[in-house]
């Protein structure tokens, strides 16, 4: 049997930023107190990205927007986020757990997946383990973590997940039936508000009912997720902890919420070409050609929607990629006043091969040596150091999307 | 001991091989006088990571004002600073 540990940072972005604080001297432990890490909300990016415990108690929760948040507790300490200050916790964090195992896998900026079972000869018993970990956590890097043990992933996601703060759980298969099944299905990994709805239908409420049902019945009501749900109610779950460099990345997209709605074509363009710049520099440092491209829109009324094509060849190029965004979304806005803006790029292959083709309408060859070069530039000199004139003199970031320059763990938790 | 995380410019020895060594330093007091102390002693160094923010701590004692005082400062690698952490 594997021991596999799920390590989870507690409120991460709120912790961080506590005990940041506390090392400057600031006078209060801001996890004691209603508070909330939210973005600036004359930018729009006002929701609460993290709350402490003592906000929870009045209702605050995560992504909901400051406005509503502080209809619910006027008095709430709100504070900015600071990611580079993240990824230092998120490094510090990374690099203790690797003291005990190299198998680890970064799942985001504040979860990892811990495979002991080899060194488990070494260190001993996991629980002692996972006690040490803990501790050395909040004694070293001043922030508290809860950590779950158990025999596989899931398991051990679901033992993290229970008590909070500061806790070790294990969850065993012999222990699902009292310490996971009573929960409501919706605190199941994967399965999400619509699902739960969709199980609540047939009355099923706990993750005991959907480990009792009939997986023939679940795939026919969920399709092949269905399957997997009714595996995880089991705390079936063979997947391996994999680490990050050998996780292969399938899509590559950024996106951003604008200050102000976009009514104006060329204004769009802009931002989709500031977009581009990010999406097209990321995909070049992964290696890789795409010949999937797509834009997304969300208007002012919340509504989104997606339009993509397929390419004829593969490209890497800003100024190619960029093109094709800019026919796709002649195509598919309505015209309607625009609140958010994403472009993505998928079907990769290696980059060292290209297919010409008699209808390239640029030199693709010229291009390509061009961005080598912006690469270079960039690279040593600053992200920012070298942007396209469209953006001389005007108020639109010339590269835009993700939360730092240099690094992006957000999501999925792999470092480029 | 209070933290005061207060920036301060200092005289640093940088060794060959050991860590760096205060030798002085100057900060503004609560009543905005700048004062000078010569760091007579290091008793101890300890490196912290709190927050992911990697320093080092030095443990100092110094005559300020006649009496025998102990704080620590601060070198945060990151930022190549010193602070006056306690006092």
């Amino acid at each position: 049997m594997r021991t596999i540990f799920h390590i989870d940072a507690n409120s991460a972005y709120l912790s961080w930023t506590a005990a940041a604080m506390l090392e400057k001297g600031y006078p209060i432990d801001i996890r004691e107190i209603p508070s909330a890490i939210s973005g600036d909300p004359l930018n729009r990016h006002g929701i609460i990205l993290a709350k402490s415990i003592p906000a929870k108690k009045y209702g605050i929760a995560t992504g909901q927007s400051l406005f509503e948040a502080k209809q619910k507790y006027p008095e709430l300490a709100v504070y900015p986020p600071n990611y580079d200050l993240y990824m230092l916790c998120s490094n510090a964090m990374y690099h203790i757990l690797c003291e005990y195992t190299p198998l680890v896998e970064r799942y985001s900026i504040d979860e990892c997946f811990l495979d002991y079972t080899a060194s488990q000869n070494k260190f001993g018993d996991p629980l002692d383990v996972a006690y040490e970990i803990k501790k050395r956590i909040k004694e070293e890097l001043g922030f508290t973590v809860n950590v779950g043990v158990s025999c596989n992933k899931l398991l051990a996601k679901m033992g993290s997940e229970l008590k909070k703060p500061d806790q070790i759980h294990t969850l065993w298969p012999g222990e699902m039936g009292k310490k996971m099944w009573p929960l409501p299905v919706g605190e199941l990994f994967m399965v999400g508000r619509a699902t739960a709805q969709k199980l609540q239908k047939i009355n099923i409420n706990t993750i005991g009912d959907l480990a009792k049902a009939d997986p023939n019945h679940m795939k026919a009501l969920l399709k092949s997720p269905g399957l997997v749900v009714w595996e995880f109610a089991n705390g079936i779950d063979a997947s391996e902890v994999t680490l990050n460099s050998e996780i292969i990345q399938k899509g590559v997209g950024n996106s951003t919420t604008i200050s102000h709605d976009v009514t104006d074509r060329t204004e769009a363009f802009m931002i989709l070409l500031a977009l581009t710049e990010r999406v097209a520099m990321r995909l070049r440092r992964l290696g890789y050609m795409a010949s999937l491209v797509s834009v997304s829109i969300k208007t002012d009324g919340f509504i989104r929607y997606s339009h993509q094509m397929k390419l004829r060849n593969c490209i890497n190029t800003t100024t190619e990629i960029y093109d094709s965004i800019c026919i796709l979304f002649n195509q598919c806005w309505k015209g309607e006043p625009i609140r958010h803006l994403g472009v993505h790029v998928s079907d990769f292959q290696v980059s060292e091969a290209r297919q010409f083709s008699l209808f390239d309408k640029c030199d693709s060859e010229k291009l390509q040596a061009l961005d080598k070069v912006v690469d270079k530039i960039r690279a040593k000199y600053g992200t920012r150091s070298i942007i396209r004139g469209r953006f001389a003199n005007g108020n639109i970031n010339a590269i835009q999307g993700g939360t730092n320059d240099s690094d992006f763990i957000m999501m999925g938790g792999y470092r480029q | 001991m209070k933290i005061l995380a207060e920036p301060i410019e200092a005289a640093v020895w940088f060794k060959s091989k050991e860590k760096p060594h205060p030798i002085k330093f100057r900060y503004s007091d609560r009543e905005g006088s700048v004062r000078k102390v010569n760091v007579d002693k290091v008793i101890s160094v300890d490196e912290i990571k709190t927050a992911g923010i990697r320093a080092f701590v030095y443990r100092c004692q110094s005559e300020i004002d006649g009496d025998m005082k102990s704080y620590e400062l601060k070198y945060l690698v990151s930022d190549c600073r010193w602070e006056l952490y306690k006092m």
